[in-house]
């Protein structure tokens, strides 16, 4: 009897030691509570097992919750991330201070991972999305990889100028008058290119990143330049995909004025075009000049001089570019925030 | 003998004269040649405010009795033209100021054809004389006969202009120059003349204006002021092109000092830095009205962030209310011409074409426009 007991005992302990892979455990701390009286819930997340390179990894988020509040915005937020090894051991850990304002968070985070298969080899990548936020803001990422044979962080694309352009970088693109030249650069290394899906502030667009896994480093997928306008060489846009969800508009009538180019100078041609409510857009591909920045060791992506092609109600004297917040409202795509 | 040989030569004076009297009564008839109707030496020249040009052509001046209006046959044109045609001369007037009559006599020859075979004739010299035959003002336009390319021609008209406060007499120079652009509004050169201590001197050298003198009655041959300005001047009002519209801009003509000089309408009180002047602009009839568009309009004369996009059908009421430009006004030289340029004593009015802002109301909606893009949404002309 006594030895029965004792292995339902252990077989109990055991069931609620093991990790619960993908599924939630809510732990109350009552140490936790804060001055607000607000009382705050640990809610443990894990993500995966990921596996690289025959390895398995797993990424392990504890987030905040306040307790006694419906399913909202600004009511839970990441806390702490680590990325684990099969045995537990923990290779990264990254913490997030939160704020807690009344009866909600002043800012949540929420964090999601995925494979990143590439030609060569496969990454990790871990998306943090931001809310409220500025403008730019909203995303941010990591990539991890084997790094000297071990799974490391990536060390993220630095700012380059126009003019210096690094040798070896193979995804510079010239802009002629008889079209986009990729410039004939030697390539360095096994590079793959992914793409990453980023908010722009009204719409996501894909967005190409260079990943040299030998080096453990990223760069940036493509930069486009053009001559004229001075000496060398000046960044002018690429061009992306778009994906995005118009919002109803309100009025009978919006108004949007549409551009022959990506240039505000040509300006005797504009096409100022009325839509009716309930008409047909058509978003075509999108041009921006891509900026990535680090903060601290993640890095978010700018998007300057943005515009979008548009086609509307199938009408080819209202096709054309638009840009500036007022004409991207017009056609349902008002700046907000990516998770409305 | 004696008898015989007195018989003789009483016959041969009878054969003689038989035989002249012959001939006299058989001769063909004389043609009808025309003769000059004057042929008085020129009045010495008095000392004139006009200086004559020197590389104009070296016509001599003959004073003619011929009725004012009538062209004259003039024969004794010292000049190498004469593969061009005769010479023409015309008058206009008389025109009575201060109790003193001029007229203007201009002289003219045929205009070269250039490619575009263009006819009719060209002022080469144009001159404003008293009753009594004084040389008051002159100016010598350029003629080139050789042109094949090109034909240019100058016209000269005049008439009174009557103000309020004084009256003048109001001339005007044209250029027509073949093959041309066409343009929105053609320009020309207007100067006023009038009556200062006793004499008849122009005000200002020749005004060039894309457009016209604003009148009441464009029928009527005398030209008359918009109305006085104060005790001594009068305004001249001139529809200028500006651009995309036609604006009024009004100048004051002060009889006394026998001046022309700009009288914009501008804010009263505000400083010379800060003067904002806002001109009258003409209805446009000349409007492209396409289905449905939009423009953009802005609260205030100048250029706002986020302008109020408003709808234009194509039966949108339209007015034009006011402008404010960048107005440029040069009063010229009041002496004469002295180089080969007919006009470079030209004065002029001239529009700037940035910072130009009009004031609209459509469809009882009113505000600013500012940019071209929404000139052309609007369809208003445009310049090629």
């Amino acid at each position: 009897m006594g030895k029965s007991k004792l292995i339902c005992r252990a077989a109990l302990l055991m069931l609620f030691s093991i990790p619960c892979w993908g599924q939630q455990r809510v732990v109350v701390d009552p140490r936790s509570t804060p001055e607000t009286g607000a009382t705050l819930q640990s809610i443990e997340q894990n993500l995966g097992p990921f596996t690289i390179a025959g390895q398995s990894f797993t990424i392990a988020l504890e987030n905040r919750r306040i307790a006694g509040t419906t399913a909202g915005a600004l009511v839970q937020t990441l806390e702490k991330l680590e990325v684990r090894e099969q045995s537990g051991h923990v290779l990264y850990q990254k913490t997030f201070p939160y704020k807690l304002q009344g009866n909600h968070f002043q800012e949540v985070i929420t964090a999601s991972a995925r494979l990143l298969p590439g030609d060569n080899l496969t990454g990790l990548l871990i998306t943090y999305s931001r809310q409220p936020a500025a403008p730019g803001t909203e995303q941010s990422w990591q990539v991890f990889g084997f790094r000297d044979g071990k799974m490391a962080l990536f060390d993220p694309p630095g700012p380059e100028p126009a003019m210096n352009v690094p040798p070896g970088f193979a995804g510079v693109v010239m802009i002629t008058p008889n079209g986009p030249r990729t410039l004939p650069t030697p390539m360095r290394g096994p590079l793959d290119t992914v793409e990453l899906r980023a908010w722009t502030g009204n719409f996501f667009v894909i967005v190409p990143l260079r990943v040299d896994w030998r080096a453990g480093k990223l760069l940036p997928g493509e930069r486009c330049l053009e001559s004229g306008g001075g000496p060398g060489l000046h960044e002018v846009g690429c061009y992306m995909r778009v994906e995005a969800e118009r919002v109803p508009v309100g009025a009978d009538l919006q108004f949007a004025r549409i551009f022959p180019t990506t240039e505000e100078q040509a300006s005797m041609s504009v096409q100022h075009a009325v839509i009716p409510k309930g008409a047909e857009v058509q978003l075509l591909k999108a041009k921006s000049i891509a900026t990535w920045m680090t903060d601290g060791d993640l890095m978010r992506v700018q998007f300057r001089d943005l515009w979008l092609k548009v086609l509307v109600n199938n009408n080819t004297d209202n096709e054309g570019w638009i840009h500036g917040e007022q004409d991207l409202t017009a056609i349902g795509l008002p700046a907000r925030s990516p998770y409305q | 003998m004696k008898s015989a040989r007195i018989a003789v030569i009483a016959g041969l004076i009878l054969v003689l004269a038989e035989a002249g009297w012959w001939a006299a009564k058989n001769r063909p008839p004389r043609a009808n040649v025309q003769t000059p109707v004057s042929q008085a030496p020129p009045a010495p020249a008095k000392p004139v405010p006009a200086a004559v040009n020197a590389s104009a052509s070296s016509a001599t001046l003959i004073p003619t009795a011929a009725s004012p209006g009538a062209p004259t046959v003039n024969n004794a044109v010292a000049n190498s033209g004469s593969a061009t045609g005769p010479d023409t001369e015309e008058r206009l007037g008389p025109f009575s100021l201060s109790g003193t009559d001029y007229i203007l006599v201009l002289s003219k020859k045929k205009r070269p054809a250039g490619s575009t075979q263009e006819s009719g004739t060209t002022v080469t010299a144009m001159e404003i004389r008293d009753s009594a035959g004084t040389l008051v003002y002159k100016r010598i336009f350029p003629y080139q006969p050789d042109e094949t390319e090109f034909s240019d021609a100058w016209s000269v008209s005049a008439g009174l202009l009557s103000g309020t406060n004084g009256t003048g007499l109001l001339v005007t120079y044209d250029q027509d120059s073949e093959p041309s652009a066409p343009e929105p509004e053609p320009s020309g050169w207007y100067q006023v003349f009038g009556i200062v201590n006793g004499k008849l001197r122009p005000f200002s050298g020749p005004i060039l204006v894309q457009g016209d003198i604003l009148q009441p009655d464009n029928r009527s041959k005398i030209y008359k002021t918009a109305g006085p300005l104060d005790a001594h001047s009068d305004a001249l009002n001139f529809k200028v092109w500006a651009h995309h519209f036609r604006m009024v801009y009004p100048v004051r003509i002060d009889w006394s000092q026998g001046k022309l000089s700009p009288a914009p309408p501008c804010d009263k009180g505000s400083d010379a830095a800060g003067k904002t002047c806002r001109y009258g602009v003409l209805p446009e009839s000349d409007r492209r009205a396409g289905d449905l568009t939009f423009v953009q309009l802005c609260p205030e004369a100048s250029p706002c962030d986020r302008p109020e996009r408003v709808v234009v059908k194509k039966d949108s009421t339209l007015e034009l209310l006011s402008c404010v430009p960048d107005v440029k006004w040069e009063e010229g030289r009041v002496s004469s011409p002295a180089g080969s340029n007919p006009m470079d004593d030209q004065g002029g009015i001239s529009v700037g074409t940035e910072n130009l802002q009009l004031l609209v109301r459509i469809d009882g909606k009113q505000g600013w426009m500012h940019t071209d893009e929404d000139f052309n949404a609007l369809g208003l002309p445009f310049e090629q």
